[in-house]
């Protein structure tokens, strides 16, 4: 029903009635912004990037024929967006044979996360976030946010899936062992 | 299966919240840079209101009828008086004399009348 909804608005959108585009803003606008932030490590930047990307896709909009979702064609066009504005233009690295992440005790993690308040828990996914690279962290948000597949996130760094696949799985390896590690801590500070 | 419970959590906390938000008039620079205005896609959506409302008219109205038309019939006089003018034809046939059915057809025209110039308000400020 609510891709229905999406799709009549973006034959609008395709019409030319841009009054119609309020809806797909306010739907993808924090996403878009939080992977320009991710990309460009600025606010005011990437609250500038967040916009023209949305400014592109409506230009554009002819272009979208329905073969992926909305949202990962419009991620797509702020990814590379937000890595022309960046001196950085490399975000992934090719490093697939680096060091293998350590196995990790998951059953003490997902108990312990049970017992969990709502703001411990965004304060341990946080803290777990910060100890990952740049390019990890930026992959763990693509690969969460909206249930994202494996295929759409590669869509959307324009990579292959083989790829981003080893490269989630890496990252979510070392964000169990970062959520272990926090954990840990968390345990100490409640004894 | 203890994998899917910490991605299930993950996930759930990153969808809850986790993301940080863009500034709040975030939508309103897009459709600027859009060259549409704020203004005008509200206008387009939200119906104008009039200031008073249907309702209050009908109850100003009310009470306007009551105080004119049925006070005066209680009085000595035995009801409305007419003024020494000579009153149009319809406004004669309207005028109440202590008549409860010309009372009765006079709020009944009154009533359409007003939610009439509600409706054509509506219409007239909603593009």
């Amino acid at each position: 029903m609510k891709a229905e909804i999406e799709n009549i608005v973006i034959e609008k959108i395709k019409s030319g009635d841009y009054n119609a585009c309020n809806f797909i803003v306010d739907k993808y606008k924090a996403f878009v912004f939080n992977i320009s932030i991710r990309i460009v490590k600025n606010r005011e930047d990437a609250e500038e990037v967040a916009q023209d990307s949305f400014i592109k896709a409506f230009k554009s909009i002819e272009g979208f024929k329905y073969e992926s979702k909305f949202s990962t064609w419009l991620y797509r066009i702020t990814f590379n967006n937000a890595i022309s504005k960046t001196r950085n233009k490399k975000i992934f690295k090719n490093d697939l044979d680096d060091n293998v992440v350590d196995s990790v005790n998951h059953s003490h993690i997902s108990d312990g996360l049970e017992s969990l308040n709502r703001i411990d828990r965004k304060k341990i996914l946080k803290k777990a976030m910060e100890k990952l690279s740049e390019e990890e962290n930026l992959l763990i948000s693509l690969y969460y946010f909206e249930e994202n597949s494996v295929a759409e996130v590669a869509s959307i760094a324009g990579l292959e899936a083989n790829y981003i696949k080893v490269k989630v799985h890496r990252a979510r390896k070392k964000l169990y062992n970062g959520l272990s590690q926090v954990m840990g801590i968390k345990m100490e500070d409640v004894l | 299966m203890k994998e899917e419970k910490i991605d299930r959590f993950i996930r759930k906390t990153v969808n809850d919240g986790f993301i940080e938000n863009p500034s709040p008039n975030f939508t309103e620079n897009v459709m600027g840079k859009l060259g549409v205005t704020n203004q005008e896609a509200k206008l387009k959506t939200k119906p104008f209101k009039s200031k008073w409302g249907l309702r209050s008219m009908i109850f100003i109205y009310l009470v306007l009828m009551i105080v004119i038309l049925l006070i005066p019939a209680g009085l000595e006089s035995g009801g409305y008086q007419l003024p020494k003018f000579e009153l149009p034809t319809i406004s004669k046939y309207l005028v109440l004399d202590g008549n409860i059915s010309k009372l009765l057809i006079t709020l009944i025209l009154g009533g359409w009348f007003l939610i009439f110039i509600d409706n054509y308000l509506k219409k007239f400020f909603t593009r």
